[in-house]
Order: structure tokens, then C-alpha cells, then sequence
């Protein structure tokens, strides 16, 4: 009589407990026509606004102002008009598997002996490992009345472009879309006529207003007009918009240097901060501000 | 007739424009003379805010101060809020001083569980580096530690840290060597504490041939209170203060909060302390506290007697009041909170506090807090 050693009540529970552990969080789905209205569902990740890391967020762009609202706490709205600088980031994430181990991490925390249906939960888990999802992760900075200010949030990657779209029309400036720019890359790859360039920084460096490791990296130029072009630095040596860690402008210039080695070379700035200086490769010299 | 008419009516309309005329122009010269300091006023807005107000996250902070230095501004007060830091930066007296920032992180950045040693070690390593450059340690906040450019070229700082050992005290007799090398208490980061030495390039030699005294001039005690880990220590602070030692700083985790006490041998005369923190009204058969708040009479009050507000790395409150042996200064305090910074800048850039500087700046749960002093001597 095995069966009867767990009374059927507590089988139910154990069942109803697990399937809720393999059933995902769900993410807050936008609306149908979220785009249309301006709207968007966000996770509030830092910043000036006075919630906390992980907060659902509605985000609304009205005619003259961002809205971020919190369920309970009360809106927070940035003048579209003194926003300075946006700066975007994607990245994808093991949503579905995370959100098991939070639930079995919940489970343990709410009785040890759950765990012992954790040998059911471990395949469900390897099974599940594979699905990602996608975010863009957007940093909005401002200048209002003698201060500077800043939020980051998260927001779903299918919303990213009507939000960037709804943003330049609410502020009148135009914003990098990394989306957009990561296609005329990917053309430029195609074309063949950009290749990466490998490098390897034997410091910590600082590109933009990303603090990058000592490593290997790829690095793309796209060359634009007048000797300017685009430097694209990418953390892996697969070229993919998810590794893409910092953008900057690049001046393009012949160079004496025609081995196949790349040579970095790199600069302090006032703060004592290395950055990169210029990079030279295959009779070109790459010099960043 | 109707023509007559006709000129008279125009005759009024002349006169009475000749009326209306001098009225107006007599309005335009009461106005201009009444108020002397328009042109004053539009000079003034034609200025740069006396204060520069920033709340970004952690990894934008040092460009943004930076950016913000550029333009005339140093670097006064910082304090963080969950998930972002807050600075206040004021703009340098004429002619404008640029100053420049870098920030040392006080934590081991090789590996996730370095030893306490080690991340000394390191962290000193960093700030003599920067002190090299010519960096002084300007301010501490969390396990930051902000440096700024010095505007004596022929001054270099060395800096050296110390933390608690094994047993969680810290080690009285390596205090007392590097206060014997010639260092002073500079500022403490979570527990460690810093001490620097100012090196002239002239004579750097000079100073390290200096002979090391045989007996510590002065030494440090770090009482804590032992029922309320977090709290300040209030009696043994007066009871070593009667004794002659004076605060250095009040530091710590929320878990434990230690007192820094700075004795001298032979004892100096005794400084006062007066400390002002929300206290319960509540009866204590009440189930729920009801905390009084300090206000800004409190403060001023303690200030007209001659204390002076201790700008301590513990948020306040409480506010720890110092009164200096035979000191004859009067203070007078303004406290400004605001929810919002936009709301924070305006309050600090009104006229009413021109004659106000910065003395204290906190993250309260409503918001932010800012403690305003001005001095006269008697």
C-alpha cells in the first residue's frame, strides 16, 4: 500500500506546488494596442524614481513627458523635453528557468521537505533551459531645473522600437536604435565589405559609458563619410547584437602599420580612467575621442 | 456749432492723452525706482545655479560629477537612495576652480570573498596611486571612496588603512605606528578606517627621515553600544569626553555602528556634546512609538550655545553637536527636506539660503534632507 503513505490531500498539494514551480512568472504582457496609446509594461531597475530594483511599471509618453507608474506608488514623470541621453542594451535571459528556481528556492524557504520533489523538478528545469527571453534594457538621463537624473528600466524587446519611436516623437530628437543599427551591420557583414577586427585588451578600459574587462574582443568599424565612421565592440567572439557592449565614433586613418597583428593603443583621460586611444590594423588606423 | 463741437471734443481728447501720458510715465519711474536691483536680478539669472543637484545610478555618477566639475562646480555632499546616488555639488568661488574626480572602490575587486587584508592592501595600493597623481581623499561614502584633484602641485598624499582583526577590534598598536609615521585619521569606509600623510615634494626626504616618536601622541578608542548594535553610544560618549577625547567619526554596517574617540596624552581640555535624535512621547505602556522630531530650533538653539554640527558618516539623525573649549562661534541651522531633487535644488538655490553652506546632506524615507549652517563669531 505505497500509496497510502501520502494521503491524497498532500499528493494534490505537492502536485498543485510543483506545476506551479515549472509554470513560468508570467512577464506583464502589454496590451494588444499598447503601441498605439503610448503605453508599455516596464521593470523599474534603478535610479531617481523611489522604487524598488524589480518594480512593474506602466510607462506612458505623453505629448511633453515620460510617465513611469507604480501600482501603488505614486507616478514619476521626466520633461520629454530635458531628456539628454538615452542608451539601450539587450539582452536575453533564462526567464522560464529562473522563475523554477525562485519558486523552488520559495518552496525550501516555506518547508525543507518540499525539496524531496525536487528529482522531478531538475528535468523540467534542463528541459526549459533553452527558451530565453528577450529585453532591451533602456537608461533615460535628464537635465531639469539645476539637476541631472537618471532611470533604468526594462522593457520587453518587441516593445523597444515603438517606444524609441514614440520617444523621438514626444522629444524631437533622435535616438540611437540599436535595432536598426545592428541591421546596417549585419548588411555591412553580409556585403562583406566590414570584417571584425580582433583585439586584446591587456587592461581595463572604459568605451562610452561601459567599463570593459581585460580580454578578447571583436571589434566591427563602419565606415561612414569623410573618414568617420562607427566602432562597434562586441564581448565573444560571435558577433551578435546580444554581445554588443559599447558604440562609439571613430575617426578612420591610414597607418604605417601593415601587420596582421592589431595593435591597441590606450590613453588616461583627467580621471585616471584608461580608455582606448586608437587602434591600428591592416594599414588603418581607428582613433577614438 | 458742430464743427465747434467737434474741436472741443478733440481739444479734451489731446489734453486728457497728455494726462494719461504723464500718469504712465510717472508709473514707469516709480516702478524703475522702486526696484533698483532689476538689472541686479537679470545678471544674477544670467548666472550658473549656486547648486548643481545629481541623482544617477552607480556606474554614471563619476561621469556625470565629472562633466558637472568641468562647468565650475565642486563636489559638497553625497548620500545614496536605494538604487541611485545623490550628490551636491557647489559652484567654485571666482576665479572658478576645475577640480576632477575619480572614485576607489573600497571592496576586494579580484575575487567575490577576499580577505579584509587583502582588500586593504589593495585599496591602499589604489589610493597612492592616485595620490601620486596628485589626488586627495575627499570624501567617503558607503565603500566608495571619492578623490579630487589637489590644486597643490607640490603636495602628494600617501594613504594608508587598517580594519578590525580577527575578534572584530581594531589593532590599537598599528594605529599608533602609522600615527607615529606621521599619519592622521583622514575618513573611514564601511570598517576601514584611512589615514594620510601629506608629502611636500621639496622635502619628500626630509619627511621620511623623520624620526619616529617613541610614544603615540595620540590614541583612538571605538566604544559601542552593546544592547542597540546600531545605535550611538551616547553615554560613553560623554563619559570619555569628560575625560578629554574627542569624536572623530561615528561608522559602521546598520548592523553595528562604532564610535571613533580620539584621546591625546596628556588629556586636552574637555569639548562638549550635545546629542539631538528623535525620542518616543509614547508612554511606555503604549504599544506603538511616537518619535518626536528634531527640528530646525534644535539645532540652532544647541548652535546659539556654541556647538557646532559633526559632519559624521552615520546618516542622520542623530546629530552629534560639538562645542570646542572656549569657542565664542554662534551657528545658526536651516533644515530643507524635498521629495524630489528638482524640488531639493530649488529650495538650496533660493535667496534665503545665500549665507548658508552645505553642512549635512541624508536619504530620508520621505526623501531628502539637508542641514544648512552659518557661523558668526562673537
Amino acid at each position: 500500500m505505497p500509496n497510502n503513505l501520502i494521503p491524497r490531500a498532500a499528493r494534490l498539494a505537492a502536485f498543485t506546488l510543483l506545476a506551479a514551480s515549472v509554470y513560468p512568472v508570467p512577464q506583464h504582457e502589454p496590451d494588444a494596442d499598447s503601441a498605439q496609446q503610448g503605453r508599455w509594461s516596464a521593470v523599474y531597475q534603478a535610479g531617481a524614481a523611489r522604487w524598488g530594483f524589480g518594480t512593474h511599471v506602466r510607462i506612458a509618453i505623453a505629448k511633453d513627458q515620460l510617465i513611469l507608474a507604480g501600482k501603488k506608488a505614486a507616478p514619476f514623470s521626466i520633461p520629454a523635453s530635458a531628456i539628454t541621453a538615452v542608451s539601450s542594451n539587450f539582452t536575453s535571459e533564462h526567464t522560464v528557468t529562473r522563475s523554477q528556481v525562485e519558486a523552488w528556492g520559495g518552496l525550501a524557504q516555506f518547508s525543507p521537505y518540499t525539496l524531496i520533489f525536487l528529482p522531478f523538478g531538475i528535468p523540467v528545469m534542463a528541459a526549459t533551459y533553452p527558451i530565453k527571453s528577450k529585453y532591451a534594457y533602456i537608461s533615460v538621463l535628464w537635465s531639469e531645473k539645476g539637476t541631472d537624473q537618471e532611470v533604468q528600466f526594462r522593457l520587453d524587446r518587441k516593445d523597444y522600437d515603438p517606444f524609441l519611436k514614440q520617444l523621438q516623437k514626444s522629444t524631437g530628437k533622435e535616438w540611437k536604435n540599436l535595432e536598426s543599427e545592428w541591421e546596417r551591420l549585419r548588411q555591412a557583414l553580409a556585403a562583406g565589405t566590414d570584417h571584425p577586427i580582433r583585439l586584446r585588451l591587456d587592461r581595463k578600459v572604459r568605451m562610452g559609458n561601459v567599463e570593459v574587462k581585460p580580454g578578447t574582443y571583436q571589434l566591427i568599424i563602419l565606415a561612414g563619410t569623410a573618414n568617420q565612421g562607427d566602432g562597434y565592440l562586441f564581448s565573444s567572439e560571435q558577433v551578435n547584437m546580444e554581445h554588443l557592449i559599447s558604440t562609439s565614433r571613430v575617426e578612420i586613418a591610414a597607418s604605417s602599420n601593415d601587420s596582421q597583428a592589431n595593435d591597441v593603443i590606450y590613453k588616461q583621460d583627467d580621471s585616471g580612467v584608461s580608455r582606448i586611444s586608437e587602434v591600428r590594423s591592416s594599414g588603418q588606423a581607428f582613433c577614438f575621442p | 456749432m458742430g464743427s465747434g463741437l467737434r474741436n472741443k471734443r478733440r481739444l479734451r481728447i489731446i489734453a486728457l492723452g497728455a494726462v494719461v501720458k504723464r500718469i504712465v510715465s510717472l508709473l514707469v519711474a516709480v516702478v524703475f525706482f522702486l526696484s533698483p536691483d532689476i538689472a541686479a536680478q537679470e545678471h544674477i539669472a544670467d548666472q550658473p545655479p549656486r547648486f548643481h543637484l545629481i541623482q544617477v545610478v552607480e556606474a554614471t555618477f563619476l561621469e556625470k560629477v565629472n562633466d558637472t566639475a568641468r562647468q565650475g562646480y565642486r563636489l559638497i555632499a553625497m548620500t545614496a537612495v536605494p538604487g541611485s546616488l545623490v550628490a551636491i555639488m557647489e559652484r567654485t568661488k571666482e576665479p572658478p576652480t576645475h577640480f576632477n574626480y575619480l572614485v576607489v572602490p573600497v571592496r576586494g575587486t579580484k575575487s567575490k570573498y577576499e580577505t579584509a587584508g587583502k582588500t586593504k592592501t589593495e585599496v591602499a595600493q589604489q589610493l597612492n596611486a592616485a595620490g601620486e597623481k596628485g589626488y586627495r581623499l575627499h570624501m567617503t561614502f558607503g565603500n566608495m571612496a571619492v578623490m579630487e584633484s589637489s590644486s597643490d602641485p607640490g603636495t602628494h598624499y600617501q594613504y594608508a588603512l587598517t580594519s578590525p582583526g580577527g575578534f572584530g577590534y581594531f589593532k590599537k598598536d598599528e594605529i599608533s605606528d602609522l600615527i607615529s609615521a606621521g599619519y592622521h585619521w583622514a575618513a573611514t569606509a564601511t570598517t576601514f578606517l584611512m589615514f594620510e600623510k601629506a608629502v611636500h615634494s621639496n622635502n619628500a626626504r626630509e619627511a621620511s627621515e623623520t624620526p619616529p616618536q617613541a610614544v603615540p601622541y595620540r590614541r583612538f578608542t571605538f566604544p559601542e553600544n552593546n544592547i542597540v548594535r546600531r545605535d550611538l553610544p551616547e553615554k560613553q560618549l560623554h563619559k570619555l569626553a569628560s575625560e578629554g577625547a574627542r569624536v572623530v567619526d561615528f561608522f559602521g554596517s546598520p548592523m553595528q555602528m562604532i564610535l571613533a574617540m580620539e584621546e591625546t596624552v596628556p588629556p586636552s581640555p574637555p569639548y562638549q556634546y550635545i546629542v539631538l535624535k528623535p525620542r518616543n512621547q509614547a508612554s511606555p505602556l503604549a504599544l506603538h512609538a511616537k518619535m518626536s522630531k528634531v527640528e530646525t530650533a534644535d539645532l540652532t538653539s544647541a548652535g546659539q550655545q556654541g556647538f557646532r554640527l559633526l559632519s559624521l558618516s552615520a546618516p542622520a539623525p542623530p546629530f552629534v553637536m560639538e562645542k570646542a573649549p572656549g569657542s565664542t562661534k554662534h551657528y545658526e541651522y536651516q533644515l530643507i527636506t524635498a521629495t524630489r531633487l528638482p524640488e531639493l535644488a530649488e529650495q538650496l538655490n533660493s535667496p534665503g539660503t545665500n549665507s548658508f553652506h552645505v553642512a549635512k546632506l541624508a536619504a530620508t524615507d520621505e526623501g531628502f534632507l539637508v542641514v544648512l549652517e552659518k557661523f558668526d563669531a562673537e
